[in-house]
């Protein structure tokens, strides 16, 4: 479960930055998020839709607890981020298209490193690897080093990572982009596959096929703010155009 | 601690898998010293044997005087003489390497010698290179030369020849042979370890902290359940194991290299091992510790700071420059640990280093160098946790 209340989160922005998007205050502060809430629960794929720079990849952080909230909270399975961060990221699993490995280890041992980061058993560790490098194919090359693999290789090996230590919650951020399609259509199966063992599952997205292929819930997010929270099953039947695509902009330029 | 050791562990093995670090932290400060002073050694002392073993060639131009010159010259076996160079050709064959050096004679040399004033002689040489062995051995000659027209003085005067002397100096030299070792090449063994430390400690501080925001494993590992000043210990000290083992490996490497090289006299071997004595390792190894972990605090923390591996390695190459300079300048005869210089970071473990290897630093001073190191150091690793926890600086991309 994760529970996000009257989230929000300002940016300070350098000058190079400021010309950038011609943001001529003189303050320099940009509200990323401002003021979202929302709720994942388990067993339901909770989608986060919006354009780039909307405020996603900021919401995810901070409820991975890599950002620090400037006003609001959040709880994942319970533990507010702020206040037990180590305990929430206990139940977090954290997953995103850009998550770099280590080039000169091997999956073994890398899946190994974050197993101990969490502090776990060694036969729990062993039973869940053997679980998900057969699952992720993963045995063939488990002992070769990371630098030498193709995209689809490393990806599974994220995955594995991202799995080891069976988190409750897991946090998909743009999980697809930069793979080809047989990778992005692994970890689309995968989402689902863990969405049907219980898991909460959030994951942002701006690809509209993703958001039809998985989305229990949906929350379209546009500057910060949310312009849609509900089920999937309700925005389809309250869709006033034709296409998810032309819905999602009549969202967000309501919402502007 | 468990999980700083894990994170120590994990960041080790990679660290050691990388060919960039192995070359710059291990092998490098292994092999330079033996190898560069190997070669230098061989080819300088089969250039000064050439130099010794090579037939003189030298031009006399006696205008008939100095006949007794001119036969101790002729006579001696390692000199050709040619009497067939004019005056005004003698830069010309000596340029063009037909001769060595040349000697022109006074026009009245034998009659000033004669009474009793001084002959006068040109002597033509060049001071650069294996020249200045020719030089020498053809003025042994001369001067031998002098000697006998000197005795033959003397005697006609009736006067003993010792009677110029009016002192008799015998030099009493109480310097130890490691005082002398440490005020000779003393200076040079903590520059090379300073160096070599902040080498070792570069290349790991950059991938540990600019590298993994790079290849973007950052945010996995802050989503998991470790604090984040437990991920900057554990990185923090692969970087100073880094960091000493490199110092400590150029010491090895320095002493391999002087062993094996027979340059050094016996004598100077044996000063150079007896002062590497467990205490005076450990005081060194006192002072290595603090150093390193500034060092590693100060990179770590440029490396947490900047964007990737290429931006933190343009910011810190042009610091070993800033290493370098208090090295040299402790390696300067004259300039000593004292209250001043002892809190002055990098020159102050030259200077120190310097005096215990001469056996000649003060407890107090030494003490107040690892004080004002360990202070830097903890200041250091402040900065780099504290550099941590920013989010503007983590997420700077």
């Amino acid at each position: 479960m994760i529970e996000v209340t009257d989230l929000k989160k300002r940016f300070k922005l350098t000058g190079d930055q400021k010309k950038k998007i011609g943001n001529d205050s003189k303050s320099g502060v940009v509200d990323a998020v401002s003021g979202i809430s929302f709720t994942c629960r388990p067993g339901r794929i909770f989608t986060l839709l919006g354009p780039n720079g909307a405020g996603k990849t900021t919401t995810l952080r901070m409820i991975s607890t890599m950002l620090q909230p400037d006003g609001g909270t959040i709880t994942v399975a319970g533990h507010d981020v702020v206040k037990q961060p180590e305990a929430a990221r206990r139940h977090l699993g954290f997953l995103t298209g850009s998550t770099g490995l280590y080039d000169r280890l091997t999956p073994n041992e890398f899946v190994k490193y974050f197993a101990d980061l969490h502090g776990m058993e060694k036969a729990k560790f062993q039973q869940k690897r053997d679980e998900l490098f057969s699952l992720l194919d993963i045995n063939d090359f488990a002992s070769r080093r990371i630098g030498k693999f193709s995209t689809g290789m490393k990806q599974k090996v994220s995955i594995a990572r991202t799995l080891i230590h069976d988190p409750d919650v897991i946090v998909f951020d743009e999980p697809t982009s930069g793979l080809d399609i047989i990778s992005a259509q692994n970890i689309i199966q995968l989402i689902k596959r863990l969405r049907d063992d219980g898991k909460t599952i959030i994951f942002s997205t701006h690809i509209m096929g993703e958001v039809s292929l998985l989305s229990d819930d949906l929350a379209i997010v546009h500057q910060g703010k949310l312009c849609y929270n509900g089920s999937y099953q309700d925005f389809r039947q309250q869709m006033q155009t034709d296409s998810l695509v032309d819905e999602f902009i009549r969202y967000v330029e309501e919402a502007a | 601690m468990k999980p700083v050791l894990t994170v120590f562990k994990k960041e080790l093995k990679d660290v050691l898998r990388d060919r960039r670090t192995l070359i710059t932290a291990v092998l490098l400060p292994l092999l330079l010293f033996p190898v560069l002073l190997g070669v230098v050694s061989k080819v300088t002392a089969s250039q000064a044997k050439k130099s010794r073993a090579k037939t003189l060639n030298v031009a006399l131009i006696s205008h008939q005087n100095a006949a007794g010159l001119r036969f101790a010259l002729t006579a001696a076996p390692d000199i050709t003489v040619y009497e067939d160079i004019s005056e005004e050709m003698i830069e010309v064959e000596m340029q063009n390497g037909r001769v060595d050096a040349a000697i022109v004679v006074g026009k009245n040399f034998d009659e000033k010698v004669s009474n009793l004033s001084s002959g006068y002689l040109e002597f033509y040489f060049k001071s650069t290179g294996n020249n200045r062995i020719f030089k020498n051995r053809l003025l042994n000659h001369i001067n031998d030369f002098e000697e006998s027209l000197l005795s033959r003085r003397f005697e006609n005067l009736d006067i003993e020849r010792s009677i110029v002397s009016a002192i008799n100096i015998v030099e009493k030299d109480i310097a130890s042979k490691q005082e002398k070792f440490g005020s000779q090449v003393g200076g040079l063994i903590p520059y090379i370890f300073i160096l070599f430390c902040y080498l070792g400690c570069m290349y790991p501080a950059i991938d540990l902290a600019a590298g993994e925001k790079e290849r973007g494993t950052i945010e996995t590992l802050l989503t998991s359940p470790v604090s984040r000043f437990q991920i900057v210990l554990g990185k923090f000290s692969v970087v100073v194991v880094a960091g000493v083992a490199s110092a400590l490996v150029s010491i090895l490497g320095l002493l391999i290299g002087i062993r094996q090289t027979t340059a050094f006299g016996e004598e100077f071997i044996s000063a150079i091992v007896n002062i590497f004595e467990v205490q005076s390792l450990l005081a060194l190894f006192s002072l290595l510790l603090p150093l390193t972990i500034f060092f590693a605090g100060i990179l770590l923390s440029i490396s947490i700071y900047t964007r990737s591996f290429k931006e933190a390695q343009s910011a810190v190459s042009p610091m070993i420059f800033v290493v370098i300079i208090p090295a040299i300048i402790g390696t300067i005869p004259g300039i000593v640990l004292n209250p001043m210089t002892a809190l002055i970071p990098i020159l102050n473990v030259a200077l120190a280093s310097k005096a215990i290897l001469s056996g000649t630093a003060a407890p107090g001073l030494l003490f107040l160098v690892f004080a004002s190191l360990s202070v830097l150091a903890g200041i250091s690793l402040f900065l780099a946790s504290k550099l941590f926890f920013r989010e503007d600086v983590l997420f700077r991309n």
